[in-house]
C-alpha cells in the first residue's frame, strides 16, 4: 500500500506542477498570486524532505517546469511534507493543503510570505484537478473553471520540460 | 470547512515563575552547565536596574561587562544577531540569557540560531524546521508579559538591507528556561501594561478559534482567558500590585504556549501587516482589530461555538447561563469590547486605526501583506482580500 501511495504521490504531484505552468497563463487568480513572487525565483516542492522535487522557475515573468530533481541547488524556496503519508492525504484530496499547513505537516525553507502564495496556487490547482466536492469542501466557496479539467490534465501530460541546469 | 482530526503539540520550556523565581538562577544556571553566559538587553533596562536585579541575582559565577550587550534595539536585525554571535565566540560563552521584550528574545534565539547550526548567513534559515543542530543553554527572563516569546517556537529578525522581515519557526528556537519573576515587570507604565495584556488577549482567542486548535492548546488558552479576564482590568488600574501582575505573565505565557502550537489567525496576520507597512504599534493594531476579527468570525458556525467558551472564561457563570445559547457567541464579543472600553477609559488605548497613524491610503499594501501572512491560513474560512478590507474600514 505505501509503494502504491508513493507512486500516485509522485503522479499527482508531477501534474500539480505542470498544471501550474498551464493555468498562469489560463486563470487569472494563479497569474495574480505568482505576480507576488519575485523574478528569477525557483520553487521545488517534494513528497518528503529526501525525495525527488518537482522544480518550477520563474523567470522573466514566465514559469517553467522543470521536472523532477534529487537534492536541487539554487532554490529559493522549498515545500515538502514531514512525511509521505501526509502528503498522499494532501495529493489524494483527502486532506486540503491549508489544513496540512496548519497541522505542522509541511515545512518549508524560504520566505514563509511566499510560501503562503505557493499555497494559494496549490489549492487552487487541486481545485482544478479534483472533484468539485473536494474543491468546495477546500475553498468553501462555489469555484469556477476557467478552463476544463480534461483540457488541463491533457494540456499539463503533453507540457514540455526545461532540461538542464536549475 | 475542515476541521482537524491531527495535532502536534510541543512545549519543553521549564518555567519558574513567581516571587523569587530569580534566585533559582544559580541552581539553574548549574544544571544547564552554564559558566560563562552571554547577556543581552537593553539600555532602558539597564537604566530602570533591571539589568542590576538580574547581576545580583547571578552569585555563583563571575560576569565579565563584555558579557552583557546592551544595545539591542527595539526590533531584532541580523547586524545586531550577527554582532552578538561573534562575541558570544570570542568569549567563549557557552549559554545565552536574554533579559527584556521581544525584540531581546528574537535576537537572542537568532544568536543561539547561528551558533548552534555553525553559519554566517542566518537568512539561510529562514522557514520552517530549518535548524537541525544541538542549541546552546538558553534562558529568557520576560520584561513585558504579553508577547509569550519566552515560549514561542518563532522569531522575527530583520534585514535591514534588502528591507525584508526574516521568519523562523522551529521548535529548537524555543528557549530552556523561562523565569517569570514580577519584579522584572513592575515598571511598565499602564497604557503598556494593558497594550500587553491585549496581546496576550489575541493570542488566547485566536489560538482557541484557529483550524489547528486542539485539547492541549485549548487548556492552556482557556486558562489565560479566565486570568486575563480577571486580572487585566485590575492591574492596569495599580500597576503595582504583585498578584495582579503574577497572574497576567502566567496568562501571557500560557496564551504564547496555545499560540505557538495552534497558530495565531486573522486579527495577528493584519495587526503585523499594519506594524510592517504602517510602522505602528503591534499591540496597537491588535487592540484596535480584535473586536472586528472576532466580529468577522462570527459568521462561521465553528468560530461561535467557540466563542461561547470564551464568554464562559471572560466573564462570571451567572452571565453565561443568563445568555440565551444562541445569543452567547456574540456576547463574547461584547465582552471583549467591554475590555478593550475599559482600558480606553483607564489608560487610552486606541480604539480606531486612524488613531495609531495607518492611513487609507496604507489599505491595499496592508491586505497584500496581510494575504501573505502564514498565520492567516490557519483562519477560519477562506479570508480574502475584500474580508481583510472589510474588517480594516470597521477599524478605521
Amino acid at each position: 500500500m505505501k509503494y502504491l501511495h508513493h507512486l500516485i504521490d509522485k503522479f499527482i504531484l508531477s501534474i500539480l506542477g505542470r498544471s501550474f505552468i498551464i493555468l498562469k497563463d489560463k486563470d487569472s487568480r494563479v497569474d495574480k498570486e505568482l505576480a507576488y513572487l519575485p523574478d528569477y525565483f525557483n520553487i521545488a516542492i517534494a513528497v518528503e524532505k529526501s525525495g525527488a522535487y518537482i522544480v518550477l522557475k520563474k523567470e522573466e515573468s514566465e514559469l517553467k517546469y522543470c521536472g523532477y530533481r534529487s537534492s536541487p541547488e539554487n532554490i529559493d524556496l522549498k515545500i515538502y511534507f514531514k512525511d509521505e503519508e501526509f502528503a498522499y492525504q494532501v495529493l489524494a484530496a483527502k486532506e486540503g493543503i491549508r489544513q496540512a499547513f496548519s497541522e505542522h505537516k509541511l515545512m518549508v525553507e524560504g520566505d514563509l510570505e511566499y510560501a503562503v502564495s505557493v499555497i494559494y496556487i496549490l489549492e487552487l490547482v487541486e481545485a482544478y484537478i479534483m472533484s468539485d466536492d473536494f474543491a468546495e469542501r477546500v475553498l468553501t466557496y462555489n469555484f469556477n473553471r476557467e478552463m476544463s479539467r480534461l483540457q488541463l490534465v491533457l494540456s499539463a501530460l503533453l507540457l514540455f520540460r526545461e532540461k538542464g541546469e536549475i | 470547512m475542515e476541521t482537524s482530526n491531527y495535532f502536534e503539540f510541543f512545549s519543553p520550556v521549564k518555567i519558574n515563575s513567581g516571587d523569587q523565581a530569580l534566585s533559582t538562577l544559580n541552581y539553574e544556571l548549574e544544571q544547564l552547565h552554564v559558566s560563562r553566559p552571554l547577556i543581552l538587553t537593553n539600555q532602558t533596562l539597564d537604566e530602570l536596574n533591571i539589568l542590576d536585579l538580574l547581576l545580583s541575582s547571578i552569585t555563583k559565577i563571575e560576569i565579565n561587562p563584555r558579557q552583557i550587550i546592551k544595545t539591542i534595539p527595539n526590533q531584532a536585525t541580523l547586524e545586531i544577531v550577527k554582532k552578538a554571535s561573534q562575541r558570544y565566540r570570542d568569549l567563549g560563552c557557552d549559554g545565552i540569557i536574554a533579559l527584556g521584550g521581544e525584540a531581546i528574545i528574537d535576537t537572542a534565539k537568532g544568536v543561539n540560531l547561528i551558533i548552534s547550526e555553525k553559519v554566517d548567513d542566518l537568512s539561510k534559515l529562514t522557514g520552517i524546521e530549518t535548524a537541525h543542530g544541538d542549541m546552546q543553554p538558553f534562558i529568557v527572563i520576560p520584561t513585558t508579559s504579553g508577547t509569550g516569546s519566552e515560549a514561542a517556537l518563532s522569531a522575527v529578525i530583520s534585514d535591514q538591507k534588502s528591507k525584508n522581515n526574516l521568519e523562523f519557526i522551529s521548535s529548537k528556537l524555543m528557549p530552556d528556561l523561562a523565569v517569570i519573576d514580577p519584579k522584572m515587570t513592575f515598571t511598565l507604565p499602564p497604557r503598556l501594561t494593558a497594550s500587553t495584556g491585549v496581546d496576550a488577549l489575541v493570542h488566547a482567542v485566536e489560538a482557541y478559534t484557529g483550524l489547528q486548535t486542539n485539547p492541549l492548546s485549548d487548556a492552556y488558552a482557556i486558562a489565560a482567558l479566565k486570568l486575563i479576564g480577571k486580572n487585566l482590568e485590575p492591574l492596569v488600574n495599580d500597576v503595582n500590585n504583585k498578584n495582579y501582575r503574577v497572574a497576567m505573565n502566567n496568562a501571557a505565557l500560557m496564551a504564547g504556549i496555545a499560540f505557538s502550537n495552534s497558530h495565531a489567525g486573522i486579527i495577528h496576520a493584519i495587526g503585523d501587516a499594519c506594524e510592517k507597512i504602517s510602522e505602528v504599534s503591534h499591540g496597537d493594531a491588535l487592540a484596535v482589530l480584535l473586536p472586528h476579527g472576532m466580529f468577522y468570525n462570527l459568521k462561521f458556525e465553528y468560530c461561535r461555538n467557540s466563542y461561547q467558551d470564551i464568554l464562559l472564561a471572560l466573564e462570571d457563570t451567572e452571565k453565561f447561563v443568563n445568555t440565551k445559547a444562541e445569543d452567547r457567541a456574540l456576547m463574547a464579543v461584547d465582552s471583549v469590547v467591554g475590555i478593550l472600553s475599559e482600558l480606553r477609559f483607564l489608560a487610552g488605548i486606541p480604539v480606531r486605526l486612524e488613531e495609531i497613524g495607518v492611513k487609507r491610503s496604507d489599505f491595499d499594501r496592508i491586505v497584500d501583506k496581510a494575504m501573505h501572512n502564514s498565520a492567516l491560513l490557519n483562519s477560519a474560512g477562506q479570508v480574502k482580500r475584500e474580508d481583510i478590507k472589510s474588517i480594516l474600514e470597521a477599524a478605521f
